[in-house]
């Protein structure tokens, strides 16, 4: 192969250039876990806490499905499509706060799953409820049934009120920390 | 309304003129007040905020807040308020249904508190199995069972909101620490920690306000906030405003009128024998 030694060794000088860049490791703001180089690094902060989780909120899976996993270890998250909730807002979908059940888009695939744990804003909280830092869901399968088989974060004791509910108490189930 | 942190103002030096020919029109003399041995607390404003007034200045009502008041007093009759600031370590123990022993205690420190009145809210931060929890208690909130100080300090601050964007060591706490008594009569200890604060983008720009409790934001702040500084607005003259804090604020007879009406409160009370409860106390004052 006829070789160009100027343009090659061009290109494989510009290419180490790009892969030496000091790769800080950061929480990145666009919801990728793994390094990113400084110069593509998002200039927006992090969503500040809204008043609710709605499209497009990123959310944390917090049962050990391997469909959680995986999601988690390619860093990207899922994202919630739908809130299955009759609301008030004017020509808007209303916000899915604790203990709602939403679709989220994960890995292609789309899958319903219960809030577990919500980031709310200061001016919305209520007294005794525990919020988290982050959003996190337990995801189910078609038929309703709990992916996973156990829940690794500490949920909020306002959860078990939902007792009477034949899907949420097979989630209660699972979980063996309270907050 | 949350109530902004306590306004920072610069106390600008007055001088006092005394003119020979009218010397009723010179300064008074400073004379120590007897009101100062009456049992008052000069520290009022700090340990007791929910007893303040609104800091909007319409919503002011003097019928409104010796309502609330003559609540918020009974409520503490029944139940021991203990003093705590933002930064002191507090233990809640809430009456909660939905579990076995219907007791639900949380134990974190205090990030903010807010509201005036019944409203009175504070919230408390701690850090489980490495998720960050906050919760948002009514002080007044009937179904409080029990709070208990652990560990009586104050920081640098009167938010610690930061905390949510710190290293999660600044905001764990063991749920079974030991209280540790404060001595009284001694000052209340300000811990001096300066908290280092998680790789950005934070929640909101920490560079740009004004809290002494944070170390270093600015190197670690992105480039693109730094540039975006010159068009930032960043109001710091807010604190030579001598209105907005007379606004806002509260004067010394307000508080002193206050403090009558719980000692007046407070005697009823002993004299009708039902209970000994002290209302008005301070830890850094003597007993």
């Amino acid at each position: 192969m006829a070789n160009l030694p100027s343009s090659s060794g061009m290109l494989s000088r510009l290419l180490s250039n790009v892969f030496n860049t000091s790769i800080a490791s950061r929480c990145s703001a666009s919801g990728r876990w793994w390094p990113q180089p400084e110069y593509e690094l998002s200039k927006h902060r992090t969503r500040a806490p809204s008043m609710g989780i709605h499209r497009r909120t990123r959310l944390n899976v917090v049962d050990n499905s391997a469909l959680g996993k995986e999601a988690d270890t390619t860093g990207k998250l899922p994202y919630c499509i739908h809130v299955y909730k009759q609301g008030r807002r004017a020509k808007h979908m209303p916000h899915a706060e604790l203990g709602d059940k939403i679709l989220v888009a994960i890995r292609g695939q789309m899958r319903k799953a219960y809030v577990v744990g919500a980031n709310t804003h200061a001016h919305y909280r209520k007294h005794g409820v525990p919020v988290t830092d982050k959003n996190m869901i337990v995801l189910l399968d078609e038929e309703g049934n709990p992916l996973g088989n156990r829940i690794t974060a500490p949920i909020p004791t306002k959860l078990m009120a939902n007792r009477g509910s034949v899907q949420f108490s097979k989630v209660l189930a699972l979980a063996n920390k309270y907050i | 309304m949350f109530r902004p942190a306590a306004r920072e103002v610069v106390k600008i030096p007055t001088r006092f003129f005394s003119c020979k020919s009218e010397p009723t029109r010179a300064a008074p003399a400073k004379k120590s007040t007897r009101k100062e041995l009456a049992g008052l607390i000069p520290a009022f404003p700090e340990i007791y905020p929910d007893f303040l007034q609104s800091p909007v200045w319409n919503r002011r009502n003097a019928l409104k807040e010796e309502l609330e008041r003559q609540d918020m007093l009974e409520r503490r009759m029944n139940i021991d308020i203990p003093e705590f600031y933002v930064g002191s370590i507090v233990a809640v123990t809430s009456s909660d249904r939905n579990l076995g022993s219907k007791e639900h205690r949380f134990v974190g420190i205090c990030i903010r508190r807010e509201k005036e009145g019944l409203l009175h809210q504070f919230t408390l931060r701690n850090t489980i199995e490495n998720i960050g929890v906050e919760v948002m208690y009514d002080m007044y909130n009937p179904t409080i069972k029990k709070i208990e100080t652990l560990k009586l300090e104050k920081r640098l601050d009167s938010d610690l909101t930061y905390l949510v964007d710190a290293l999660p060591e600044y905001s764990t706490f063991d749920f079974h620490m030991e209280p540790q008594a404060h001595p009284a009569g001694t000052p209340i200890p300000v811990n001096e920690v300066k908290v280092k604060l998680k790789n950005p983008p934070w929640t909101r720009r920490w560079e740009i306000l004004s809290y002494r409790g944070i170390e270093d934001t600015w190197t670690q702040a992105t480039p693109w906030f730094k540039r975006k500084l010159h068009k930032t607005l960043v109001n710091d003259y807010e604190k030579y405003d001598l209105i907005a804090n007379y606004r806002t604020g509260s004067t010394k007879e307000q508080e002193v009128f206050v403090q009558e009406q719980m000692q007046k409160f407070e005697k009823e009370r002993h004299a009708a024998g039902l209970t000994r409860r002290r209302i008005l106390k301070s830890a850094a004052s003597h007993k």
